[in-house]
């Protein structure tokens, strides 16, 4: 209970900073409600003007009927302006996070998988944020709204009457302190309740997820039942929190509805002549006590909205954990977007580790003071357990994090000197999964090249020995390949990701793993295919092959162990290549 | 299949109708709140107004403050206890229809398991699905409720002010009707037109998301970041441009509301101020019919409010109408209702042709005993999967004939073939069940002591040791927990549990050393038995009777020969 306490409190506290950047437009919004009550002030004293004279048996004079039709035009108007501007804050600040988020899953490149599924980070960019809309466009204006309108409205009643003003006015502190009270009581029962109605919540979703298993064991009846008793354990419990929170509202509707009564009667008897408190020891007339009546309900209108939207901070508060979440992985930018390139001597790199120690944000070590030294032109296979920081030399070679002690050279430079692209240029990346757009076969070789250079394709394909494969195809290279790459076995989109890095003409090959999920001959082929035109590139591959494995490809150089985030082994697999000394 | 693509299906008067009761008597709450709310303001109007009448002459005395005085307590607590009632009552049958929308969309998505549903649960569709159904919710509450309670509160209002004088009527209705049917009701209108082009807009702009996502490491590396993110924010700003212009509709719909309220009550000032009606209508009454047009606002202003609920619910049921109409791959008309026993397998110029894939599976031709063992190999894509999809009917072939134990496939009730055919499929799902209920799968006919001897067949003996509550220990939510490996053979055992004379596996050693993959050999050969035995691996793998090496490839089977 109080980890989801304190959960609460953080997003609290971030949701609040992000009001900064929409402070205007949330004062906008909430200045337009103001004064679209002041507006309603001014009519209803027009009203009980105009009523007042009736009992005196007088008309009223014609201004103040001409003048009311202008007020009621005016008040509209600015409560529309009110949800235009709480609109506008709401847009701008999902505008901003979206653009910090990309930025944020940009800078993690190819380590966004320990945050999740890609489709659940894009549930985090898209309907997360969403969810912070209504808590920025009405929550945070009507807040500032509930505290403005009834000292606006005790303020136009106190020069008629004190005691009507004190009727209102000593209702409103404690209407909060009621509603904190219950709704404390609903907190404490949702918190009661949360987990079993998360599993009831989940437990259609599972049951659909394994229809497919359940049909072909025969049982979807099973299933049926089990879904028919989870919405139906769902209602019960859901209605248990909801009877204590629908309490706050009632609470609210209570204090109202019980003051406008008192307010009446207490404005009745002193119109009798049988109160005579409260007026300042004036006889009441009409004029004033009919003006007090018609504001009384506003007094309390701004607080009874703000009963109805607090599901919104809710909404927004679930919303803003994992944006929090996605937010604090990013590390900080490795290579700078834009500075000057520096000279590139002609040929693969040299790329140095120089004791590199990379910490991810959550605390956890990844690398721990890395050194090692790859010549110009040099292939080595990076070994070692899943988890012993093959991927983290890769995320740092590829320039998506920095390292947070030492250096990385590349050619004698520190690669911290490089801006992204140029850096990028002279890259191959392939990984287990190569990534695929739901584009053509040419888009998606040609990715960021001229999608027109047929040349350039033409000669890719052949050399990754896709050019018959490609032919087949029903619409040749336009043929569309689905986002999972439907349509092409496992080994020919491996080729086709090889054909994308051939087509870049890199001299820095990183490969992870690209060979994991292929049967043994396809992946023997592809070696083959791997080893031919990686030569005279510089090339780093994270692999689980093992020494003979790798010596029987006949391209490795050397093999560099690690384990724990450590250099755990480094040793030479064959003879020097020409050009390559470790 | 037109029938089906109708929304109507989905409607909600057939849902709502099991709790029509408790729905009335919502309404009900709700329109004695809101009338009590009407009642409060224009009584105490009423009220005071007669007091300062009488307060300026000898009545003041004799002026009769109980009963008025009463009537204003009794809207007030009317309005207090309306409202909770109305909310707890409303909440409890949306609840309720919830529950049975669940089953029902439960019941149309089982129709299209396993396939094509199994391809649709990697994606974020059924996640679509389940918000879907919980938008559905939105319009009895939000829209019908509104709307419903807007009318009848028109009403009272018109016959109010009609009861105390017909020109008053006149000057108000316009006024009124406007406010509480034609606005609400053309700002629906409008939602309307825009709520199928914005819903396709929306998933759009989700789909290119996720399809940069994908791609995110490559459009870096190679460049093309920038530009991509520039096009998804174009999509992105479409969104957002047309749901702002949706909320100004709407919040220019409620500020026409508040306007034209206003107008009524000014044009009841306004007529009341004229000479005859002055004479005609002592000065309570005409008072009291400005607070109640005034008051209307309460009730009206959530009507105009409706627009959105009514949309999205309309959008949802859309969806749900579509998911209905889709077309499952396999359809079962068969009348053999027995389940087969030997396990005899016979395939016969079986051709299969994937859509949208240009490999094509077969013509294959097969004959397996009852009691074989069969393994079958071959590179990535070559289709063994699809062959054992084939097998166990979850796809019908293009073209030739498959028969178990002598009898097309085709000819089984599916309850008879589902007896006779176990299948392990390439990505087994555990539910957020007992391990116990995992293996079960709500066969209450399986002691412990059999769950515990098909675990120690898999191999995961030593794992159900280390459990904390044994058999009884939950998977937690999609069987996490578990390592691949584990969740493999928890699935293995289950189709193992089963006895079918015919069991399909499509990997099942796949993340198991060499020695545990041995085992787990042996005790798929115990259990399967007499039954007969096809199965996808790579590895060399050892039965105690000799199998039959298959090997697959481009779709085409080349015997391998026997071990």
């Amino acid at each position: 209970m109080s980890v989801e306490a304190s959960t609460e409190a953080s997003a609290q506290a971030w949701l609040g900073a992000q009001v900064g950047s929409v402070r205007r437009w949330t004062w906008a919004a909430a200045a337009a409600g103001l004064a679209a009550a002041a507006a309603w002030i001014a009519f209803a004293a027009s009203v009980a003007g105009v009523a007042g004279r009736w009992i005196a048996g007088e008309a009223a004079p014609g201004s103040a009927i001409v003048l009311m039709p202008a007020l009621l035009v005016l008040r509209s108007a600015l409560l529309a302006t009110r949800e235009w501007a709480g609109s506008r804050a709401g847009l701008r600040l999902r505008e901003r996070l979206r653009g910090r988020l990309l930025d944020a899953l940009e800078h993690l490149g190819p380590l966004r998988a320990a945050a999740g599924s890609d489709g659940a980070l894009a549930t985090v960019i898209v309907e997360q944020v969403d969810a912070l809309d209504g808590y920025f466009a009405r929550y945070r204006p009507q807040r500032l709204l509930a505290a403005g309108v009834p000292l606006l409205v005790v303020a136009a009643i106190v020069p008629h009457s004190w005691l009507a003003a004190l009727l209102l006015a000593a209702t409103a502190p404690l209407i909060p302190a009621f509603m904190v009270l219950v709704g404390h009581g609903a907190a404490a029962a949702g918190r009661r309740q949360a987990a079993a109605l998360a599993t009831l919540g989940g437990r259609f979703l599972d049951l659909v997820r394994g229809l497919p298993a359940l049909r072909l064991a025969g049982r979807t009846g099973w299933g049926a039942e089990g879904v028919r008793e989870g919405a139906h354990g769902y209602r019960r419990r859901s209605l248990q929190v909801l009877r204590i929170a629908f309490l706050s509202s009632t609470v609210l509707e209570l204090f109202a509805s019980a003051a406008i009564a008192m307010v009446a009667l207490y404005l009745g008897l002193a119109l009798l002549g049988r109160f005579p408190v409260g007026h300042y020891g004036q006889p009441m007339t009409l004029e004033p006590a009919l003006f007090v009546l018609l504001l009384a309900p506003e007094f309390f209108a701004p607080l009874r909205q703000l009963g109805t939207d607090y599901h919104l901070r809710a909404q927004a508060l679930a919303a803003a954990g994992p944006i929090q979440d996605l937010l604090r992985r990013a590390p900080a930018q490795a290579l700078p977007a834009a500075a000057t390139v520096p000279a590139r001597p002609p040929g693969p790199p040299v790329i140095e580790f120089d004791a590199v120690s990379l910490r991810h944000p959550d605390g956890r070590l990844a690398l721990d003071r890395v050194s090692f030294r790859i010549a110009a032109g040099q292939r080595v296979a990076l070994t070692g357990a899943s988890g012993s920081g093959k991927s983290s030399v890769l995320a740092l070679l590829a320039g998506f994090v920095a390292p947070t002690a030492g250096r990385i050279l590349v050619d004698g430079v520190d690669l911290a000197a490089w801006p992204r692209s140029a850096w990028w240029r002279r890259l191959a990346w392939l990984e287990q999964r190569p990534e695929w757009f739901g584009a053509s076969l040419r888009d998606n070789v040609l990715v960021g090249l001229d999608r027109g250079d047929d040349a350039r394709l033409a000669q890719a394909l052949a050399a990754a020995g896709l050019a018959a494969d490609v032919a087949a195809l029903p619409e040749q290279a336009e043929t569309v390949i689905g986002s999972a790459g439907i349509g092409l076995s496992g080994g020919q989109l491996q080729r086709l990701a090889l054909a994308r890095a051939l087509a870049r003409q890199a001299d820095l090959w990183l490969l992870d793993e690209p060979l994991a999920q292929l049967d043994t001959q396809t992946a023997a082929a592809l070696r083959t295919s791997l080893a031919a035109f990686s030569r005279g590139c510089t090339l780093l591959i994270a692999t689980h092959d093992d020494d003979e494995t790798l010596r029987a490809g006949g391209w490795i150089d050397r093999r560099i162990v690690l384990a724990g985030g450590a250099v755990a082994g480094d040793a030479p697999l064959r003879e020097p290549a020409a050009g390559g000394t470790a | 299949m037109s029938g089906r693509s109708d929304p109507g299906s989905w409607s909600l008067q057939r849902l709502l109708r099991p709790h029509a009761g408790r729905f009335a008597l919502a309404f009900v709450l709700g329109a004695l709140t809101l009338l009590a709310s009407l009642g409060l303001l224009a009584l105490s109007g009423w009220f005071i107004t007669a007091a300062a009448v009488a307060g300026t002459g000898v009545a003041a005395a004799s002026f009769d403050i109980f009963r008025p005085g009463a009537l204003i307590r009794l809207c007030a607590i009317v309005r207090t206890a309306g409202r909770y009632g109305e909310r707890l009552l409303s909440h409890d049958v949306v609840l309720g229809v919830l529950a049975d929308l669940r089953v029902r969309c439960y019941a149309v998505l089982a129709r299209l398991a396993p396939e094509p549903l199994a391809r649709w649960s990697e994606g974020e569709l059924l996640q679509r699905v389940t918000a879907d159904v919980d938008a559905l919710d939105e319009a009895p509450l939000r829209a019908w409720l509104p709307l419903g309670w807007a009318l009848l509160v028109l009403g009272v209002a018109l016959v109010l002010v009609g009861s105390v004088s017909p020109v008053l009527l006149g000057a108000a209705w316009p006024w009124l009707v406007a406010a509480g049917i034609a606005v609400p009701l053309a700002a629906v209108h409008l939602a309307q037109r825009w709520a199928g082009r914005l819903a396709a807009l929306a998933g759009r702009r989700r789909d290119r998301l996720v399809d940069l996502l994908r791609g995110l490491t490559t459009l870096c590396l190679c460049g093309a970041i920038a530009s991509r993110r520039e096009e998804w924010r174009h999509l992105d700003q479409a969104v957002i441009d047309g749901r702002f212009r949706q909320r100004l509709l709407e919040a220019g719909a409620q500020a026409l509301v508040v306007l034209l309220v206003g107008l009524a009550g000014w044009s009841l000032l306004r007529a009341g101020d004229g000479p005859a009606v002055a004479a005609a209508v002592a000065a309570p009454w005409r008072v009291m019919t400005v607070l109640a047009a005034l008051a209307t606002l309460e009730a009206f202003v959530p009507a105009a409010a409706a627009l959105h609920a009514w949309m999205h619910t309309r959008a949802a049921q859309e969806r749900l109408a579509a998911l209905e109409a889709a077309e499952p791959a396999v359809a079962f008309h068969g009348s053999i209702g027995t389940a087969a026993t030997g396990g005899r397998l016979q395939v016969h110029g079986v051709v299969h042709r994937p859509a949208g894939r240009p490999t094509v599976i077969g013509p294959i031709d097969l004959a397996i005993a009852a009691g074989a063992r069969v393994v079958l190999d071959g590179p990535s894509g070559a289709g063994k999967s699809t062959l054992l999809a084939l097998l166990a009917r979850t796809l019908d072939p293009a073209a030739g004939r498959l028969t178990l134990d002598g009898v097309p496939l085709a000819d089984y009730t599916e309850a008879a073939l589902r007896a006779s055919v176990a299948v392990l499929p390439q990505r087994p799902h555990l539910f957020a069940m007992s391990l116990a209920d995992n293996l079960r799968l709500g066969d209450s006919g399986i002691d412990d002591a059999r769950l515990r001897s098909v675990l120690a067949a898999v191999a995961l003996d030593g794992f159900l040791d280390g459990l904390p509550r044994g058999l009884e220990t939950p998977l937690g939510e999609y069987g996490a927990g578990l390592s691949g490996g584990e969740a493999r053979r928890v699935a293995l055992a289950g189709v193992l549990l089963r006895g079918a004379p015919l069991v399909l596996l499509d990997e099942p050693f796949e993340g198991l050393d060499a020695a545990t993959a041995a085992r787990v050999a042996t005790g798929i050969d115990r259990w399967v038995g007499e039954g007969t035995l096809v199965l996808v691996s790579h590895r060399p793998v050892a039965f105690a009777r000799p199998a039959i090496r298959l090997h697959m490839v481009a779709g085409r089977l080349q015997a391998a020969g026997t071990s």
